[in-house]
């Protein structure tokens, strides 16, 4: 699936009502009529959408066609195990953990099927992200190994230091489950980081499988969902809007908005900005204004990663492009710049000192990498 | 039913089959459906098809299959036992089946 079909998801009204269908916000689908096409299906599981597009279209009864809702009744089926699969395998890592005194918070997907979804099978996860304090991650590792884990290479020498450690890897009931140990919940190429010694607020429970979990506390999971859905990859996928617009909306009246406000400004300017992909949620709209009725360029896009940028072979012109003109929206959210507002300075400085800081973070990573090889 | 199909036919009476390894049969939105998790693939199977697929339990032969259901519909013996056939020769296409 190329960059400019996955952009294309953002222009289709069935993958879009996705995003906050099943929650009281949901958009009616009683006059669709667009039919499941393979491109519609294909896109609709590139942005991680095919178990809420099944749930929209069953419950709506969509009128979808039997064709693609067959291969959608299969994909739905599919996530739906995995779902299962996952969540018995991760009961198991806490229960290891936990009985080794070791602190763990669940991340991402593995902790949002539980605490935002309806049902958990409706948030697909490609792994399991846990993060542990930085002088426990080791041992963490070793008691992973111990239940079965494997190890899997460690990453390229640009990203020694990263903020997680190679992922591990399970046989389980047939499938391959992915887990990685943070101990920073942020990339490196943020300033912020959001890890065990810094956490804003305290962690909350949610129950699983019959046992209690911790994840992020309210601020600091919007905060890593807002960062983590805009990190450089090309195109922010839907359902990380989802997650974004779902949690806000659904702990609207539990989060410290006027500590986000303060300490996390940027998080507002991402909920406007999401503005422009779906229609914000009538909570948020009495907390965040909605951004104005203005053609920002490029929704969807955001910074091709490094890697594929300066990765021969590759023209200089495309490389120039891509590395200090990308996309609008991005920039608005990345930076915090308002939509009212001019992108220039950001454009003429800003982003350009960024990919700067960026480039040499790698190659400073790289040459550590070597020096500590060598010892 | 073509030449080939009726040469396998007898053959095929006194071999086991067995479900494969991997498959799991799944009631999903009012369809039965087999899974495989290994290969992330989805069969939809009818009624008829899910029942013959429980019953390939390797110890039963062809035949012993083809009476227990024939048993409930003794009119349409011949219908029966060509779907069988043909249910079985999908399901081992697709690798959900094996013979012993």
């Amino acid at each position: 699936m190329t960059t400019l079909q996955m952009i294309e998801a953002y222009r289709n009204e069935l993958l879009l009502a996705c995003v906050m269908a099943d929650t009281a916000q949901h958009t009616s689908m009683h006059n669709v009529t667009t039919g499941l096409t393979a491109e519609i299906l294909e896109q609709a599981e590139a942005h991680g959408l095919s178990p809420l597009l099944f749930e929209l279209v069953t419950t709506q009864r969509a009128a979808v066609g039997e064709d693609g809702m067959r291969v959608l009744r299969g994909l739905a089926l599919r996530h739906k195990r995995h779902s299962q699969t996952r969540a018995d395998v991760l009961t198991k890592i806490l229960h290891a953990l936990a009985k080794n005194g070791i602190e763990t918070l669940v991340l991402k997907g593995a902790a949002l099927a539980h605490t935002v979804y309806a049902k958990t099978e409706l948030r697909p996860m490609g792994d399991i992200d846990l993060l542990i304090g930085k002088r426990d991650i080791e041992r963490a590792r070793e008691i992973l190994l111990g239940i079965g884990f494997s190890a899997t290479n460690a990453p390229s020498a640009f990203v020694f230091r990263h903020h997680h450690l190679p992922a591990l890897v399970l046989q389980a009931d047939g499938e391959l489950v992915i887990v990685e140990l943070h101990h920073d919940a942020l990339s490196g190429d943020v300033r912020e980081s959001i890890t065990l010694d810094d956490l804003r607020e305290d962690p909350v429970s949610f129950s699983m499988n019959g046992v209690t979990a911790l994840t992020l506390g309210h601020v600091d999971s919007l905060h890593h969902l807002c960062r983590h859905g805009f990190e450089p990859g090309e195109y922010v996928r839907l359902i990380h809007v989802a997650d974004i617009l779902r949690y806000a909306n659904k702990y609207a009246d539990r989060i410290d908005w006027q500590r986000i406000r303060a300490e996390l400004p940027f998080l507002i300017n991402t909920i406007r900005c999401l503005g422009y992909v779906t229609a914000l949620p009538q909570p948020l709209q009495d907390i965040v204004t909605p951004p104005p009725d203005l053609r920002i360029a490029g929704v969807g896009r955001t910074f091709k990663p490094l890697s594929k940028v300066l990765t021969p072979p590759r023209q200089t012109k495309t490389a120039f492009r891509e590395l200090f003109m990308p996309s609008a929206w991005w920039m608005h959210v990345y930076y915090n710049i308002a939509p009212e507002s001019s992108l220039l300075r950001c454009r003429l400085l800003d982003h350009p000192a960024q990919v700067l800081r960026w480039v040499m973070r790698r190659y400073r990573n790289f040459f550590l990498s070597k020096l500590s090889a060598q010892r | 039913m073509t030449k080939q199909t009726e040469h396998e036919i007898p053959l095929m009476n006194d071999r086991v089959p067995r479900c494969a390894e991997g498959f799991t049969l799944e009631q999903f939105d009012h369809e039965i459906l087999l899974f495989n998790v290994a290969k992330d693939e989805t069969l939809y199977l009818n009624a008829t098809a899910a029942m013959i697929w429980g019953l390939c339990d390797g110890e039963r032969t062809v035949r012993q299959i083809i009476e227990l259901i024939t048993a409930g519909y003794p009119d349409s013996v011949a219908d029966v036992e060509h779907d069988l056939y043909d249910t079985l020769q999908t399901l081992s296409r697709h690798g959900a089946i094996e013979f012993s």
